[in-house]
């Protein structure tokens, strides 16, 4: 007897007299402890849904991501995606929209931080003139050249009639008037007189207050739309919190209502929300809402074929309570060890479900295996132990070592799973060794379990596809054999995209900003310690075939300074004369407001004809809304003239703006160069990190979600500096860290597995045979998956372990069985002594039903990534069943022949 | 069509040809004059657009020439300044070169392409509920480019005016005479394709209906005044690069034209006074 088996012997005989003396006392102190774990984990217990945290921050390429968190703060946004259609129409509504949305999003300050959508030139400081192209610059002083007379005037006149006697002036073509004008300022010029006239109206008709109608400060904003103009990008950058399971639940709350709204007052626009933080939140919604569904499924039919097969309600609940007390303790474990849950660790009480609960199956159908047999309950207890206990034993250690082996994986995340997902295994099965008993004894010794016993303890039908082995084992390897092509047919896909639930708004604005832009919400990150280098990398980088936008500080350092400057300030000059002293604010006469709309109607009609014969006709129609306007404010003004002294507000608020507006001119005007310094904080916080280096941000071309295109995309970018990061680096990284790791943690449990077999049995038969239905059914599991078309990924890897674990159970319950029923036959040669005839193959096949149920409800998941978890543990679990079932009986007794 | 357009005018630029191809003399004067009879706004407001597209010219053929643009919305102004300060090119309208191409010896070099299109459409239109055939119209007929009568009247209906039913009248405000027509105060409107197109996209579009169309007409030539020289070349050469050239977009907007195209080989046969017929051959 080996030095294990006696440790083991006196272990089991210390147990049974603890359980059979102090059932009471086991209960107590299991249910103290758990109370306590509970209460421990409630108020210790911290959930951490930062997915920075997942991986160690000891990791080369992690370290310098977080390095470049640090320094240049969060900047992963929620990107609202607006369409325009591609037109010019389009692109106003498009503007509209945007315009609606940020006055929606900015009364939540707390929780969005920063809108980006447009650059105004308040945003840009007093160097925003600077920023315009040189034939923008030489259009804009040719219009300061020819309006600074007119605008000179009007300043010592400040009548509401002498401003639109001045409109009139230059819409003729006076003093050089819209002749030495862009086109494009023409019509801001027309909207602006539109909005004047409005507002007339409204004022006069007692319809609308004065609002300011020159504000300059709005002037020229560019917005922010894709090089194809066929998106308009909102850049939103939320408030996170990572003590919540969804970080951003609050804040895309709030996004997704403004954007309700605003779609609501622009139902022609449509729009949508993506980015990464909202596919990660989507993405843990749905996965909620299917881990909520499945586990009602499941739940409901476990519970149903546990009372089936278990008889009654009594020993389905016993194992119920046994189960919530082993978790409770691993909660406790949890909060001791650890303090915290993460995104991946936070599953592990689904794990212990799915392997925790098949150690009180075994004891359980034991114990009624022996009831059935007439044992009375403390025998049957003693049997269940002692019969059972050492199978259960192996197989919690086997299932231990395939969590323990992530122990020391850089992805933190999976460590801290193995870690308290493999103690949970333990306090599995302390609880269904200890207290289970301890329930089952008191239970049965007062006549609480029904009187009839369950009728589906053994399958003894099953005895005949083993009664010719050779013949059973040749027909499986044929048809294992058969299927082997298809096991070469799997492959390993790592985009995160398709794991998504199909219709997802995120999903599928992410797809559509690839597609119409070829553009990404991802971006990596290069530093450069001066401006030269950022010049240098950004040349480089642009040249490069996968990036498709490199941004940086430069793109907001104008070009062409000099040349502007001077054009400037021979514009400033012209504005020099105009005066602010003492604004004066004649009173109103409505009679020469009346001659004024006159000949600014006599103007409108002499542009409209020039327009018409140029064929512009929607400009005709804007000019026929002003011609409108001037005839119902004529109108109000005849009707009774001393309507005029409402428009005394209006009258003064355009001296004031007129007054602010030239002013903020002259500012612009005077600025000198632009120098990174200069900017304001809100761009240069963006790219000027705490220690003075510059970001560069590298948008890749192509659709990064595909891993081809992104290895290609990294590996281009660390051609030129091999320092890179960024999100793209960090995706990359993890898939092939987490792919690593789950490839070293199955390769390590099967090692450990088997030595800890053969340490046992010191036999490599036995560790063979115990082996054989694991290895058959992950060979059935590639080949069916092959067929169908399935292959791994980030989420349904997580299977392996889990199938490792389930799958070395049975072999080894079912081998130890065997030995038992071997036994038996010697000593008394006439017993019916077929496998299964006895309960362990009901015990193993019921412990891979709950699993298949378990992770069945998944099969219906959106998320496509779980789905395709429930397909592998389903296929894994049927086959690993299937392979104990069909396998290992006829493989045990061919060994029995030799 | 639909593009930003300016407050005035359709402009069209001509180009002058000097002899030889190599750089230009220090005395080669390439002035041009814009003869557009009929075209709403006044020379004054025109001027900077001339100023702009005689500097842009000027850049292009060299230092050594000297170019300035006048322009003409009026007829006589016109004719005054053809007769005493001919310049080398012109930019006219199809009337003006029907019926003066034998006495200023046009010679198109280039043509305008005003919303892309090398031709033109003339239509005469009337009130919804007006005559279906322009033989029963009586009245005044109102138009832009019916300042040159015996030209339009040719070009349009293939008949001299005193053969119409109905009397001829240049506009300046072509916009207006839709609306007069509309109102029952003149019978009827001629727009060219532009005008057209800019009235299908106002509400008095319903108002109106087309009882006439031209055959397809060439559009505004850019002419040589006199025999043309190896200037010619370089100036069209530079007109029609100017389409492909950023610096000339805002000019092109101005001068609403979406660049310019080869001379219309058609051209010669819409002049006047050829022996022995009315209209043209």
């Amino acid at each position: 007897m080996s030095a294990l088996k006696h440790i083991q012997e006196g272990l089991l005989n210390s147990l049974w007299r603890l359980v059979s003396r102090h059932s009471g006392a086991v209960i107590g102190v299991g249910l103290a402890l758990a109370i306590l774990s509970a209460a421990a984990s409630f108020l210790f217990l911290d959930l951490n849904s930062d997915q920075d945290k997942l991986v160690s921050p000891n990791t080369p390429f992690h370290k310098r991501y977080l390095a470049h968190l640090d320094n240049f703060g969060d900047q992963e946004y929620l990107y609202v995606v607006i369409q325009t259609g591609e037109t010019e129409e389009g692109k106003k509504r498009a503007i509209q929209f945007a315009e609606d949305l940020n006055r929606r999003l900015t009364q939540h300050p707390d929780l969005i931080h920063a809108v980006y959508f447009r650059i105004s030139p308040a945003d840009l400081g007093p160097g925003a003139l600077l920023f315009a192209s040189s034939k923008e610059a030489e259009s804009l002083c040719g219009a300061i050249r020819c309006l600074a007379p007119f605008m000179d005037a009007w300043m010592r006149d400040g009548s509401l009639s002498g401003f639109i006697d001045m409109a009139a002036k230059l819409l003729k073509g006076e003093g050089g008037g819209v002749g030495e004008m862009d086109p494009t300022m023409i019509d801001q010029a027309l909207g602006s007189l539109k909005g004047l006239l409005e507002n007339m109206n409204g004022i006069l008709a007692e319809k609308a207050p004065y609002r300011s109608v020159l504000d300059l400060s709005q002037a020229g904003s560019e917005y922010f739309f894709t090089s194809s103009g066929s998106l308009l990008i909102m850049r939103l950058l939320p408030a996170k919190d990572f003590g919540t399971m969804d970080v951003i639940g609050k804040p895309l709350a709030t996004v997704r209502q403004a954007l309700h709204a605003a779609q609501t007052a622009y139902p022609d626009v449509e729009a949508g929300l993506t980015g990464r933080p909202v596919l990660q939140a989507d993405e843990m919604t749905t996965t909620n809402r299917d881990m909520t569904q499945a586990t009602l499924i499941s739940m409901i039919l476990i519970a149903f074929l546990f009372m089936l097969i278990l008889h009654g309600w009594l020993r389905p609940l016993i194992l119920l309570i046994c189960l919530i007390m082993a978790m409770a303790w691993s909660f406790g474990f949890a909060t001791v060890a650890v303090g915290q849950l993460n995104l991946l660790s936070i599953v592990f009480a689904l794990v212990l479900v799915g392997i925790g609960v098949d150690f009180g199956v075994h004891v359980i159908m034991r114990y009624v295996e022996a009831n059935k047999t007439g044992a009375k309950a403390d025998d049957a207890v003693r049997i269940s132990i002692f019969r059972i206990g050492p199978g259960i034993i192996l197989g919690a250690l086997t299932s231990v070592c395939a969590f323990y082996s992530v122990l020391w994986s850089d992805f933190v995340g999976l460590a801290e799973l193995g870690l308290i997902g493999g103690t949970g295994i333990l306090f599995c099965l302390l609880s269904m060794m200890t207290v289970l008993p301890a329930m089952l004894l008191i239970a049965g010794r007062r006549n609480l379990f029904p009187s009839s016993a369950p009728r589906i303890s053994a399958i003894p039908s099953l005895e005949g596809l083993s009664t010719r082995p050779v013949w059973a084992v040749l027909i499986l390897l044929i048809m294992t054999l058969a299927g082997l092509p298809g096991a070469f047919k799997v492959r390993f896909d790592y985009n995160l995209l398709e794991l998504q639930a199909k219709g997802l708004e995120s999903v599928e604005y992410e797809r559509m900003l690839i597609e119409a832009s070829g553009e990404s919400t991802w971006y990596a990150i290069f530093s450069a310690d001066n401006l030269r280098e950022v010049s240098r990398l950004s040349r480089t980088l642009e040249a490069l075939p996968s990036v498709g936008k490199v941004e940086s500080i430069l793109d907001f350092i104008p070009k062409d300074q000099p040349g502007k400057e001077a054009m400037y300030e021979k514009a400033a000059k012209d504005l020099k004369p105009i005066a602010f002293h003492d604004l004066p604010s004649p009173p109103l006469d409505a009679e020469r407001l009346i001659q004024s709309l006159s000949r600014l109607s006599l103007s409108l009609e002499g542009l409209e004809e020039r327009l018409f014969a140029a064929g512009a006709g929607s400009e005709i129609a804007l000019i026929d809304q002003d011609l409108a306007s001037i005839d119902s404010i004529a109108g109000l003004l005849r009707q009774d003239p001393e309507k005029a002294h409402r428009l005394e507000a209006l009258q003064t608020g355009l001296a004031g703006d007129m007054e602010r507006s030239i002013r903020q001119l002259k500012i612009w005007l005077d600025a000198r160069a632009i120098t990174p310094d200069d900017l304001p904080a809100t761009l240069r916080d963006i790219y000027v990190g705490k220690n003075g280096a510059y970001q560069i941000k590298v948008i890749p071309r192509g659709d990064v979600w595909n891993f081809n295109e992104l290895s290609e995309f990294v590996s281009q970018l660390r051609g030129v500096d091999p320092e890179v990061s960024g999100v793209p680096v960090e995706v990359l990284e993890s898939a092939l860290l987490m792919h690593r790791t789950f490839l070293w943690a199955a390769g390590l449990t099967v090692v450990l597995v088997t030595l800890i077999l053969w340490a046992y049995w010191r036999s490599l038969a036995a560790v063979f045979l115990a082996m054989l239905p694991l290895g058959v059914s992950m060979l059935w599991l590639l080949e069916i998956m092959g067929w169908l078309g399935v292959n791994f990924n980030l989420a349904n890897f997580f299977a392996i372990p889990i199938l490792l674990a389930v799958g070395v159970d049975g072999g080894i319950h079912l081998l130890t069985r065997w030995g038992e029923i071997q036994y038996s036959a010697r000593n008394a040669p006439n017993k019916q002594n077929g496998l299964f005839h006895t309960s362990t193959p009901t015990a193993v096949a019921l412990s891979f039903a709950t699993t298949i149920i378990g992770f069945g409800g998944l099969l219906f998941a959106h998320h496509r990534g779980l789905a395709s978890l429930g397909w592998v543990m389903v296929i894994g679990s049927l086959m690993g069943m299937m392979a104990c079932l069909l396998v290992l009986p006829p493989a045990l007794k061919l060994m029995r022949r030799r | 069509m639909h593009q930003r357009k300016s407050a005035w005018i359709v402009f069209f630029v001509t180009a002058l040809c000097f002899l030889g191809s190599g750089p230009a003399h220090p005395a080669d004067v390439l002035d041009f004059a814009v003869i557009q009879p009929g075209q709403p706004g006044t020379s004054q407001e025109a001027q900077p657009v001339m100023d702009a597209l005689a500097a842009y010219i000027q850049k292009k053929m060299g230092a050594g020439v000297t170019v300035k643009g006048s322009y003409f919305n009026q007829l006589d102004p016109a004719l005054d300044f053809m007769h005493n300060k001919r310049p080398t090119w012109g930019i006219v309208r199809l009337g003006f070169y029907s019926e003066q191409a034998q006495a200023f010896q046009m010679i198109p070099i280039a043509a305008t392409r005003p919303g892309g299109y090398a031709k033109d459409l003339w239509r005469l239109v009337v009130p919804a509920q007006g005559p279906e055939d322009w033989k029963g119209l009586g009245g005044k007929v109102l138009g832009n480019m019916l300042f040159e009568k015996d030209a339009a009247a040719c070009l349009l209906f293939g008949l001299p005016p005193d053969r119409l039913p109905f009397k001829l009248e240049g506009t300046f405000h072509p916009l207006r005479s839709v609306r007069t027509v509309i109102q029952g105060k003149g019978a009827g409107a001629v727009l060219d394709r532009s005008q057209y197109e800019a009235a299908q996209a106002l509400p008095l579009a319903k108002d109106i209906r087309v009882i006439h169309t031209s055959a397809e007409l060439p559009a505004s030539p850019v002419v040589w005044f006199g025999t043309p020289d190896v200037r010619a070349q370089g100036l069209t050469s530079v007109l029609l690069g100017m389409k492909e050239d950023n610096d000339a977009h805002s000019l092109l907007k101005l001068l609403q034209t979406d660049g310019f195209g080869p001379a219309d080989p058609d051209l010669p046969r819409y002049t006047l006074g050829q022996k022995g017929a009315a209209c043209f051959p």
